[in-house]
């Protein structure tokens, strides 16, 4: 009986001092790099934004606009050697010249 | 500074000001993260988090408020989800650790103790403690520690807590109830 009282006193006694175990908490410092770490993470989660008014951007632009248009007029050239625009488009609309025009 | 001309600082995204908010209030929102997660390491991260937060959503705060409590609102929740996520991770690599893959090493990495403002003595009580809290519901959790940890008063909790100050009075008397309960059933296994 006596046994079981005093457990229970070491209970309670345990339980008081846990609850307590918090009462003093220090406040903790923060580290000094915290500002430069978060702005550091900040910029790299918004990324630099590009500026497309750099001038490097608009001739990279037209460069490539106009490379475009070359290899076009080169892959066509390739491979079709031998047609001419009028013909295709002759072809294309079942066109053809009849009368005093065939003559010319 | 004026806490109206901060706030439109803010939103002009002036970064000086910025800077200001995060050197005038970061000491304040660590602690409070560190009295949710007791883990230094995870509360400096969150308390980063809780800075992006409020400098990407400053447009919502309204202004009904002071600003350091819409931050310990943000500062709560951004370690309550951290809780969360931890929570997630651990039950993650239980399961793993069931079906074969070796997840135990890390399953001991998680929530490691680490509260550099706890005196030595104190530490396997605040331990012990710390993992009683974590059973209590999320209200009582956090009344209480705001209330125990932070040191805040009742009428801060409740402007925190958007509650009324004799329901944070209810909360912190059932969760110190509850966490009387759970204590003695550890304590009563561990003396028998």
């Amino acid at each position: 009986m006596q046994n079981s009282f005093d457990m229970e006193k070491n209970i309670n006694q345990e339980i008081e001092q846990t609850l307590k175990a918090l009462d003093d908490v220090q406040q903790v410092e923060v580290n000094p790099y915290l500002y430069t770490r978060m702005k550091a993470k900040m910029d790299q989660s918004m990324g630099t934004p590009i500026n497309f008014s750099f001038p490097f951007f608009k001739i990279a632009l037209i460069m490539l606009l106009v490379s475009n248009v070359l290899v076009g007029i080169y892959a066509y050239k390739v491979y079709n050697p031998k047609t001419d625009i009028t013909e295709i488009i002759t072809q294309e609309f079942n066109l053809r010249f009849k009368g005093d025009f065939q003559n010319l | 500074m004026d806490e109206t001309k901060l706030v439109q600082n803010l939103v002009a995204k002036s970064e000086p000001t910025f800077q200001y908010l995060v050197e005038t209030y970061q000491k304040q929102i660590l602690n409070t993260c560190l009295g949710f997660v007791p883990n230094i390491h995870d509360a400096e991260d969150i308390t980063q988090e809780v800075f992006i937060e409020v400098y990407r959503s400053i447009e919502q705060f309204k202004q009904d408020s002071k600003l350091s409590t819409w931050m310990y609102r943000i500062a709560v929740s951004k370690s309550l989800e951290h809780i969360r996520y931890k929570k997630s991770q651990k039950r993650k690599a239980f399961f793993k650790s069931l079906i074969g893959l070796d997840e135990k090493e890390s399953m001991l990495q998680v929530d490691k103790f680490n509260h550099p403002g706890i005196e030595l003595e104190n530490k396997e009580r605040a331990k012990v403690l710390y993992e009683h809290i974590d059973k209590l519901s999320t209200n009582q959790r956090i009344a209480f520690t705001l209330h125990k940890v932070e040191g805040l008063s009742h009428q801060e909790i409740s402007k925190i807590m958007d509650n009324s100050i004799g329901a944070v009075e209810s909360l912190i008397f059932r969760a110190k109830g509850n966490l009387k309960k759970s204590l003695k059933i550890y304590y009563e296994k561990k003396m028998i």
